[in-house]
Order: structure tokens, then sequence, then C-alpha cells
């Protein structure tokens, strides 16, 4: 099965109206994305996120590169048609209603509006109450749900969302994570563009870094927030000779735990039996791991050298 | 090529057939509606015509009035006359409508015979004429008469001068004294046919400036169209024909109509229609405007588009200031068969 | 067809705006005035007096159906013309709304190709014109029908007449928008090509009057292709007046506006198919 989508050597430079370059906004980017994961995208303010996106679907019209999408080109409506959109800013119609607004998307993807499937589209965003209300007098949170609900009208096979949770309070964030699993889990591709590192971390399964144009770092979460060489290690609670710990390398960490750097298993092995001499009770061994901000803030620290 | 450029191709060959399609020149341009003139006040023409004929009494010491004045117009109004009317005989003199017209205004009280008359004096209405003129006292005629046969008219009877440049002549005397036609000339452009020797002293005092002025019939300023002068209501109505709900209503309520009848092309009659009681006569407006609605849908309903057409000019002015005015075009040809019985009343009127 | 969804759309969003509001309530009190203050009494088929408000309006009385030709000969040079003004004020600002961010891109990444959604505006904004101008010479006609009895469509041939003149013109104010996304740069092409339409009418008669030389033969080629909207108005002016017309001349009359409109569309399309927004 062809991937969800795959793009070779990007390129796309913003020119003045006298032909002048502006700004680069991708400089050669190559990715490809499977079906069925959920990637994530991040990177500074103006690293070409918003643009990736926009070549990607056809919205903007690359200056080098080859773009496949599902199969096809973006500019073929059938591959668009398999495709769920929920861009940054996304206006919507302050005087229609909801529903008026999801039937209308259904008629421009070809499908028939039927109601009980909105109201279900609606049940789905948390927006079930407000099927007859005009959407003008909405809230940002409310809206970024009916855009959404938009995204998902007709089951697509590849949801590309702009900042999915921007606005929306804890517990609809929470929401909307469920609802993306459940796509996920249907079989759908994610591909999430989001300033939210954790709401990212708690999404996606693989992300890549974008700066300045370039894709600098892609993987599995797992991948790029591990540490090498370094290992969390937590003690039963009690006395702890913290000193005698430290002697032996060890350095306190958040959450009463310790890390400890061993480039092998018997270096390991060495301080942890040193531990266990000073009384330390080991409960809890795993790798040392990073955030999505250090990884991120590494990245662009490593590209700008 | 990139796709996107047909479109550019594509609103090439448009722009060169918009520019083609709108400036080809439209081959055969629409029938434009006829244009009808109503006779509403003296043409150029009509006034330069009004102007000549204009003159002054011949000085005399005992006419009191010296003002100048039209002698036809003049003659009609003489005994206080109520109704008169005149007709362009040499405007007319190439329409079929002329000599219907002439026939119509004479196919009345026996005035036929006064046609007839003119004939005998070797006078051809149409050719020798100016204007006739017809009156409740008689015809008035004038034109050139200076090589007319006036023995062919008068034979052996004698007339007795009169005025400055009248002389008056009893045709046909009866037995008992009284006479079927007297014939009044007026110098050689003016001829009164009438049946009372009064009438004709009345006709040429009121020609050259004698005694009270009449009531003007018509001021000279009134003198356009082919036909115009002043007519009772029944007198009208029995001229149009008919006895339609319009023109009893137009018996009832009319005390005076003036008419102008324009015959150049179509006949465009205007009759501005003067009464005493104005809810009569606002009625009356609207039973003319119905009946010329009517006629109009009846003339299209019957295939006949052109009178239709001509009908929509119909139009009937509300009463204001105690008159209401109206206004019809007939094509001349429609006109012409509806005059075409007055042929022979005038036939029967010589008899 | 999607750019009949487009279309729709169009629609239901004009329905809420006041602009249009404001237009059929006023066209609606109008005629609702018209049907209760204005009394006409026809005798035999002629228009016998007229009473608006109960005062008498004074008129020659003729046949009803001749003296309502200047009541439609004015009322559809009013549709024509006032249509006109009001469409480049009041649609001025479609485009730009099609092309607004967060609208265009979300529309773009739907299965729709890019000219359906020029011409699915387009067909929306025609569709508004014609159902503005055909109201409101459909009202006239009944209520005009109800009260002298003549019916006559073709003010309502005339009235769309005069829609498919505005749709020309629109063709124009989109075709811009797509370069400059810009509501009052689109009025003001609307109004422009108005003005050009005009003296496209009179255009043999300015080209007599002008000296030779380059801003004469510009003159002269600009005006060859601009639809003279004079000639349209005249047009429908009799259409709905029952006067005589060359329907040879008005079909090509005709055929060259669409063919006039479609170019700036077609222009339109090239320039939008390579945006990127």
């Amino acid at each position: 099965m062809p991937a969800a989508f795959a793009v070779t050597s990007l390129h796309k430079r913003f020119r003045t109206r006298l032909g002048r370059t502006e700004s680069v906004a991708l400089d050669g980017v190559d990715l490809e994305v499977p079906r069925g994961e959920a990637f994530g995208l991040i990177g500074p303010n103006g690293a070409g996120k918003t643009t990736f996106i926009k070549c990607l679907l056809g919205i903007a019209h690359p200056d080098r590169g080859a773009v496949e999408l599902l199969g096809g080109r973006p500019e073929d409506p059938r591959s668009r048609a398999r495709v769920g959109y929920l861009p940054e800013r996304l206006t919507l119609p302050g005087a229609w209603t909801p529903r008026a607004f999801l039937a209308s998307v259904a008629r421009l993807k070809a499908l028939r509006p039927e109601r009980p499937g909105l109201d279900a589209l609606l049940r789905r965003v948390g927006l079930a109450d407000a099927g007859e209300r005009r959407i003008r007098g909405f809230s940002k949170g409310m809206r970024q749900r009916l855009g959404l609900a938009a995204a998902l009208v007709g089951t697509p096979d590849l949801l590309v969302l702009d900042e999915p949770t921007d606005g929306v309070d804890p517990l609809g964030r929470v929401e909307i994570r469920q609802l993306l699993a459940a796509e996920l889990a249907r079989g759908a591709t994610l591909f999430i563009n989001s300033h939210l590192l954790s709401e990212t971390e708690r999404i996606c399964t693989r992300i890549g870094i974008l700066s300045r144009g370039r894709l600098v770092r892609s993987g599995s979460l797992e991948v790029l927030t591990r540490v090498q060489q370094r290992w969390r290690v937590r003690f039963a609670p009690g006395p702890v000779a913290a000193e005698a710990l430290v002697a032996l390398g060890f350095e306190p960490a958040e959450g009463g735990a310790w890390e400890i750097a061993a480039p092998d298993a018997p270096a390991l092995n060495r301080a942890l039996d040193g531990a266990r001499t000073t009384g330390a009770l080991l409960v809890e061994l795993d790798r040392a791991s990073r955030d999505l901000e250090d990884v991120l803030t590494e990245a662009l620290a490593a590209g700008a050298a | 090529m990139e796709r996107r450029w047909l479109w550019l191709l594509a609103a090439g060959l448009l722009v060169i057939a918009a520019a083609w399609l709108v400036r080809i020149p439209e081959p055969h341009a629409p029938v434009p509606r006829p244009e009808v003139e109503m006779p509403r006040q003296l043409r150029p023409a009509e006034r330069q015509r009004m102007l000549s004929r204009l003159t002054r009494p011949p000085a005399d010491a005992g006419a009191p009035r010296t003002e100048v004045r039209d002698p036809m117009l003049a003659a009609l109004s003489a005994g206080g006359a109520g109704s008169g009317l005149v007709l362009e005989v040499n405007a007319l003199r190439n329409s079929p409508l002329g000599e219907l017209l002439l026939n119509c205004l004479a196919a009345r009280d026996g005035r036929g015979n006064a046609l007839e008359a003119l004939q005998r004096m070797g006078i051809d209405p149409l050719r020798d004429v100016d204007r006739v003129g017809i009156t409740e006292h008689g015809i008035v005629v004038s034109g050139d008469f200076r090589r007319a046969n006036w023995e062919g008219l008068l034979g052996t009877a004698t007339g007795a001068p009169y005025g400055e440049r009248g002389q008056i002549t009893a045709v046909d005397p009866r037995t008992d004294g009284g006479s079927t036609l007297v014939a009044t000339r007026w110098g050689d452009s003016l001829l009164h046919l009438g049946d009372s020797e009064e009438d004709a002293r009345r006709v040429l005092d009121a020609v050259e400036g004698r005694g009270a002025a009449p009531r003007p019939l018509l001021s000279p300023e009134q003198s356009y169209g082919e036909l115009y002068g002043v007519v009772s209501g029944p007198d009208l109505a029995r001229t149009l024909g008919g006895n339609e709900a319009w023109a009893t209503a137009l018996v009832e309520t009319a005390s005076r109509v003036e008419v102008h009848l324009d015959a150049r092309r179509d006949v465009a009659l205007v009759a501005d229609v003067s009464g005493e009681d104005a809810r009569k006569l606002e009625d009356l407006g609207k039973t003319l405007g119905g009946a010329l609605a009517l006629s109009r849908a009846q003339a299209r309903a019957g295939g006949d588009d052109e009178t239709a057409e001509l009908l929509s000019f119909a139009r009937v002015s509300p009463a204001q200031g105690g008159a209401l005015s109206l206004e019809v075009a007939l094509p001349l040809e429609v006109v012409a068969r509806r005059l075409a019985f007055c042929r022979g009343d005038a036939d029967a009127g010589r008899r | 067809m999607i750019s009949l969804a487009v279309a729709r759309d169009l629609l239901l969003e004009a329905a809420a705006r006041r602009w249009f509001l404001a237009l059929g309530l006023a066209l609606t009190g109008l005629l609702l005035l018209l049907l209760i203050s204005l009394r006409l009494e026809v005798v035999d088929g002629a228009l016998a007096a007229t009473r608006l408000f109960g005062q008498p309006l004074h008129h020659s009385i003729q046949a009803a159906d001749v003296a309502l030709r200047p009541v439609f000969l004015v009322a559809s040079q009013l549709v024509f013309w006032g249509g006109l003004c009001f469409g480049v004020l009041s649609c001025a600002d479609f485009g730009p709304a099609l092309l607004s961010p967060g609208r265009i891109e979300h529309l773009l990444s739907l299965p729709v190709r890019r000219w359906e959604l020029l011409a699915g505006t387009f067909l929306g904004v025609l569709a508004l014109a014609l159902a503005g101008a055909v109201y409101a010479s459909a009202g006239l006609v009944l209520v005009l029908g109800a009260k002298t009895g003549v019916w006559t469509g073709w003010p309502v041939v005339s009235a769309v007449l005069a829609a498919l003149a505005f749709g020309s013109v629109y063709a124009g104010m989109l075709a811009v928008t797509v370069w400059v996304r810009s509501a009052a740069l689109s009025a003001a092409a609307g109004a422009s090509l108005v003005v050009l339409g005009l003296l496209a009418t009179h255009r043999a008669a300015l080209l007599d009057v002008m000296g030779p030389g380059v801003g004469r033969t510009f003159f002269a080629g600009l005006t060859s292709v601009v639809p003279p909207l004079g000639k349209l108005a005249d047009a429908a002016g009799a259409l709905a007046s029952s006067a005589p017309f060359a329907p040879g001349g008005l079909v090509r009359l005709l055929a060259g506006t669409l063919a006039f409109a479609a170019a700036l569309l077609a222009v339109a399309v090239w320039r939008f198919e390579r945006r990127d927004f």
C-alpha cells in the first residue's frame, strides 16, 4: 500500500511581485509518512510547517520537488477527497449553524449531507447541544471543535491538523486526543502540526523537526527522546545516603529519582552495586529520556551551528 | 503546453468573439413604431399659409373695423354661426381623402347641389379651389375664380352688387319666389353658395368688415390641419358614425367640438370637446377612452395590426377647464373605407 | 455539480447579509405599498383614472397596456442601472471573502477544482442578480396585472437581460479580485466597467471627436470588446415596453456580452490555477 504521503526534495521560495526572493520557506524536504501513523511536525515560527502542509495539499505550488498524496497528486481531487484538513485559522460563516456548515462541507466532498451523520459528528466533537446555534456566537474552542468535525466529514484516510487543540480547554483537549486515538485505531493517518509539544508527545508516534525549511530531525518519539548512556533509577523510600550516591556518580533528578551515566552494562551494574552497599534499595530502573522541548532545542541549536 | 495556459488561450478567443459579435451592424433595423404627429398648432408651412391669407377690409369710409382677418373664417362666422368646417382642398389635392371628405361634408341638407353648381361653373373642387368651408348657412369656397365660367352657374340670372366687391345672384328662382341657390361672389377669390339672400349679405358684411363683428368661430391661429373647424356634438357623432354609447354620450355632453385633422400620411384627428357639465365631461372622457381601447383590441383580434398600432396613439386627455381632448390616429385606408358611404349620400343629396 | 454547491453556499451567505435583506425588504415593501395604495380604474380596457394614496394622478385616458408601457420602461431602466450600481457595491465582497485566509485554504483542501470555485462564485452572484431583478419585475407585473388585467411577461425577460449584463460586470470584478484581494478594488473595477460600457455605447460618436493618436487607438481597442451597456439597457427597455426591437441584433449583443464575461472568467481561472495561498 502506498504511503499516506511522500515528499521528495521539496523546495519553495516566496517572491515579491517583482520576482525577487523574499524568503526560503522549504529548502529540500524529504519525508514519507506511512499509512496508519501519527506524525507530528514541530519547529519554531517561520520554519515552514504551514507552507509544507499547503504544498502537500496543493494549496501552494512547490518550486521543485515531488509530492505524492495517498498514491496520487495533490492536484487530483480524488486524492483530496480522502483528506480531512483543519487549517490553523479556519474562517467559519458566522450566520450559519454548525449543521449547515458541515452539510456544506459534505456537499463539496460530493457526499450527501444526511442529518444523522452530521449529528453524530457534532456529538463526537462535543457540540451536540449547539447544532442550531449561529456560529458567530461560538467561543474559540467551539470553533476549533467544529473545524475538527469538518475535517472528519467523509471518514478521511488522512487527517492533516494544524494546531488542532488551539484554544481548547484542558478537558476538551483530552476529548480530542481520545477522538484522534479512535481515528488512528480506525486506520486513519494523522499529520499534526502543533506548538503544544506536550500534546504532540501524547498523540504522535513519529516526530519531525523543521527548521529554516529543512527537516533537521525525524524519527520515532521514543528514539528521539531517549538519552543514550544515561539511566534513571528510583530507590525505595527511606533514608538514602545522598552524599554516598553522589560520590558514586548518581545525580538527583525530578520526582525523587536519580540519574547516572554509564557507558555500558558492567559500569551500570557496578554503580548499582555501590548504591546498594549504601543501603539504598533499587525499585525502578529505566533509560533516561528528554522531553520534546529538549529535543527541539537541541535540534535547533545543532541546525544553527 | 501547461494546461492552465489553455485558459488564457480560451480567453483570447472569447475576447475576439465578443468584439466581433457586438460590432456586427444590424442588417435589418426594427420596424419603428409609426410616428403620428397630432395637429395641435400651426406648422411653419401652415403659418406661412395663414399669414398670406390675412387681408384688410377694402378702404371704405363706412367700414368701422379695419383689423386684418381671414376672409374664409370671417365668412364662416357670419351671422354668429355656431358650427363650421374648413377643408384645405389644396393640401389634400393628391389624397383620396380629399374627395371623400368633400363628399361627406357636402352630403347633408342637399348641399350636394352646391358641388354640382361648382362643376357647372367649370370649377373642379379639387383643382381650382383652395379651401371649402361648410357652415350652417351654406358653402364658402375660396380659390382663384378669374377663369370661372359664371354663366355656367348663373345662367341668365343677373346679380346685384353689394358692398365693395360683392355680388349676390339668386339662381333658379322658383315660382313661389323662393330660391334654391343664392350665389354670392366676393371679387374673384371667394364664393358663397347658400339659399338665402340675407345670409349672403351677412357673409359679405363679415368679409368686408361692416357692422358688428360676429363671434368668431375660429381664429387664424386655429387654422391648422387639413380639416379644421367647430362642430356640434350631433354633427360629429353623425360623421363618425354608429350608435355606440360613446356617440350618445358625445351628443348629450358636448356643446362645442373643435376638430383638427391631419391627413398628410395617416389620418390624425384632434377634437377638443367643451361642455357645461364637468362630471358628464369626465364620464364622456372615460367612455371615449374605453371605446378607443376596445377598438384597438378588436383590430388586434381581427389581425389588423396596422390599425391597432395606430390606435395605440389614441388618448383622451381628461377634462380641464371645461374641455377634454381626444386624439386618435387611423390608417388612411381605414378612414377611406369608413367614409366611402359618403359617395352614395352625396349622390342622394343631389337628387 | 460542485460549482452549484459553491453557488448554493454563496446564496445562503447572501441571505444572511444586510445588503440583500434590506433589498428584499425594500422591494417587498414597495410592491405592497403599490398594491395597497394604487387604485386604477379600467373602462373597456382603457386606463381611465389613477389614484395614489387617494390623490388623483392626472394622465391621458388610453388603452391600459399602452398606458403601462412607460411604467414598464422606467421600471426596466431602474432595474438595469439601479441593479448594476447596487450589484457593484453589494457583491464586491464575495470574491475577497472566498479568497480570505482560513477560508480559501480549507476550500482548496477539499476535492474541488479551482475553476469550480470561481465558477460557483460567479454563478451564485448571477443567481442573486437574477433573483433580485426578476422579483422586482415580476412583482410589478403581478401588481399591475391584477389591477388592470394587462398581463405581460416581457418585463421579466427584460430583467433577465439586466441580470446578464451585470454578470459581465461581475466577471471583471472577480477577475480583479483574483489578483488583488480587495473589496474596494473589486467595486472600483465594477464601476469602471459600467462607465466603459457606457462609453462603448457611444463609441462611434466619441471616436469622431477624438483626434488621432495613441489615446484614440487605446480607446478604440478597449471599447471594441467591452459590451455596450447602453444598448443592452435600450434593448431591455424595448422588451419591457413592447417596443419594436431586432431580435437578431439582441441575440448577437447578448452573445457578445456573455463571451466577454467568459473571457474575463477564463483569465481569472488562469491566474487562480497558479496562485499560492
